[in-house]
């Protein structure tokens, strides 16, 4: 089984977002919905899941069993893909395009951070047994999604345990990076404010 | 700004009427073509019932097509070989209900017809009341029902010998497909909603149908055990009603009950048989109130008994028997849809301030 490094997570985790779009907007019918997408439509699902580090130790046959499980979404510009405060389902892959990431707060709008293609975002709802997000997604341009949710991930699970081990494993070793980041983020405005820390509430 | 998200509800509109008109076409289709809804219906709870072997055999490492062929395989065989030789007394029994329906219909015309009578002698004002026309003309009515339908009948069912191992297949292999399918079709900005809706009412359904099925199974394998355990008449067959009849919550057990218990008075018996017959009821009954049901099916239907009451009596009205048997399951369905989308609204507006709202447990400290 082939692991990633730490560094390699962050590296994709930390991809940075420079794509300007020439595409123009156009509108997106049923019939591209049912039916086999153009050639520039088109998305290689394979190869926009096989660079994801959450599919990145999956072989190429349950690659393709995985690309039968997923849906594939467009979202025109300024268009949200989910707004905070909803319930989650899963997450999402960006195969092409940007998505920024928003909170809302009651002092106004926060931008936490834009997603470029590879990224993924909402995985903790695969997870999160409450599947509250707390987060809005927009498309920032004309954007290909591909979803995953946890339904699905239960069944790769329940038909294809050996499958599902490694995308959970891929997925901890995800959200464990998520969380020593946000540790070290914590720790560094705290000593930046003099701050204490209240260390019995940090395990 | 406003221009695009202008075009986005004026495409997402197009597309959920579309939608819905399509779901409506399809729904029309099959509720005007019987031809057509009755094999569908028998392929989606076969579909249903078989999921979960295909499963254990992907599970150990087969793929999904060959473990189909697999389980095809195995039932057709074993349905073959059952109906050779384990059913062939079932079959003898079959014959001979058949054979003597028409007898024990005419001893209770003439038991009623003697009642009827003593009764009216007894209370004049009676005289009006016609219970043993009725249920002549009512025999009548359903013997003329089955010489003329009978061969349409016979062209159903050998339609939905056709048809249905052909739609199973199709549902079990490409089921993942349809239902990319029609998610595809669903506006975005109620994909994720009908996305949660749809798998909670299809899972509430599909878990509904196992385990009724299942108590079916059971109830009428001891049932029909005990009837032959006690020698009564057509163990085997009435073993059979039992366990179908079951299906309908609450008043299945009772119409299962009749056709026995009605046989036993009827042909003759000696007394001690019929009494038998309705202690095995009984106890059949009481094992599955008292064991099967909380275990299996009450954990799945969480609807107030009064509530499933009416619904069977609403199946009942429209759709007959296939209303009665069908009719929990959707009402299920409507009951997980109402409360997915009232926690899709309700969560809507909760926030999660703090993560110091949902304690974790706390982790010990060894370093």
């Amino acid at each position: 089984m082939k692991y990633l490094t730490l560094k390699s997570i962050s590296r994709q985790a930390d991809k940075t977002i420079t794509m300007e779009t020439t595409e123009k907007p156009h509108p997106h019918f049923m019939w591209k919905d049912l039916f086999r997408p153009g050639k520039n439509e088109k998305t290689d699902m394979l190869d926009v899941l096989k660079d994801n580090i959450l599919f990145a130790t999956l072989t190429r046959r349950e690659l393709k069993y995985l690309s039968s499980l997923l849906y594939e979404r467009v979202y025109q510009q300024d268009e949200p893909v989910f707004k905070q405060n909803d319930r989650g389902i899963g997450m999402y892959l960006i195969a092409k395009g940007r998505i920024a990431i928003n909170t809302h707060n009651p002092q106004g709008d926060v931008h936490v951070t834009t997603l470029a293609e590879g990224n993924f975002f909402g995985e903790l709802a695969l997870i999160d047994p409450e599947n509250i997000r707390t987060a809005t997604a927009i498309a920032m341009d004309r954007t290909a999604l591909i979803g995953f949710f946890k339904p699905d991930l239960m069944e790769i699970i329940e038909r294809k345990p050996d499958m599902g081990a490694k995308i959970l494993f891929q997925l901890a070793l995800v959200l464990g990076r998520r969380l020593l980041e946000t540790t070290e983020k914590i720790t560094f405005l705290t000593r930046t404010k003099g701050m204490v820390l209240p260390h019995d509430e940090i395990v | 700004m406003t221009r695009l998200s202008d075009a986005n509800l004026r495409r997402d509109l197009i597309k959920l009427f579309c939608v819905i008109a399509s779901i409506s076409g399809i729904g029309a289709l099959f509720f005007y073509t019987p031809a057509l809804s009755t094999p569908t219906f028998l392929s989606i709870l076969f579909a249903m019932l078989f999921s979960p072997l295909v499963t254990g055999l992907e599970r150990r490492g087969y793929p999904r097509t060959l473990s189909i062929i697999i389980i095809f395989f195995t039932i057709g065989s074993g349905a073959v070989t059952t109906g050779f030789f384990a059913l062939q007394s079932g079959v003898k029994e079959w014959e001979s209900f058949r054979e003597d329906a028409p007898k024990y219909f005419k001893t209770t015309v003439t038991k009623l017809g003697q009642y009827e009578a003593a009764q009216k002698k007894k209370y004049p004002f009676l005289q009006s009341v016609q219970p043993t026309q009725t249920l002549l003309s009512w025999g009548q009515d359903t013997g003329k029902w089955f010489v003329s339908h009978g061969a349409s009948i016979m062209g159903d069912l050998l339609m939905c010998l056709f048809l249905v191992p052909i739609i199973t297949f199709a549902l079990l292999s490409e089921g993942v497909l349809m239902r990319r399918k029609f998610f595809q079709l669903i506006p975005n900005r109620m994909f994720e909603s009908v996305y949660l809706i749809t798998m909670g009412a299809a899972s509430a359904i599909s878990d509904y149908v196992r385990a009724k099925i299942f108590e079916a199974l059971i109830v009428g394998l001891l049932a029909g055990a005990g009837f032959y355990l006690i020698g009564a008449p057509y163990a085997i067959v009435l073993g059979i009603v039992v366990g179908v009849t079951n299906i309908i919550p609450y008043i299945g057990p009772v119409i299962g009950a009749v056709p026995g218990l009605a046989i036993a008075a009827l042909n003759g018996s000696p007394i001690h048989i019929f009494w038998n017959m309705f202690f095995i009821y009984l106890i059949v009954n009481i094992i599955d109130i008292a064991v099967i049901f909380p275990f299996v099916v009450a954990k799945l239907v969480n609807l107030h008994p009064l509530i499933l009451i009416a619904t069977v009596a609403v199946g009942q009205q429209y759709y007959g028997l296939i209303g009665m048997l069908i009719s929990v399951p959707v009402a299920t369905a409507i009951k997980v849809t109402l409360e997915e989308m009232y926690r899709i609204i309700y969560e809507k507006h909760g926030t999660r301030t703090s993560f110091q709202e949902t304690p974790l447990p706390r982790v010990q400290d060894h370093g």
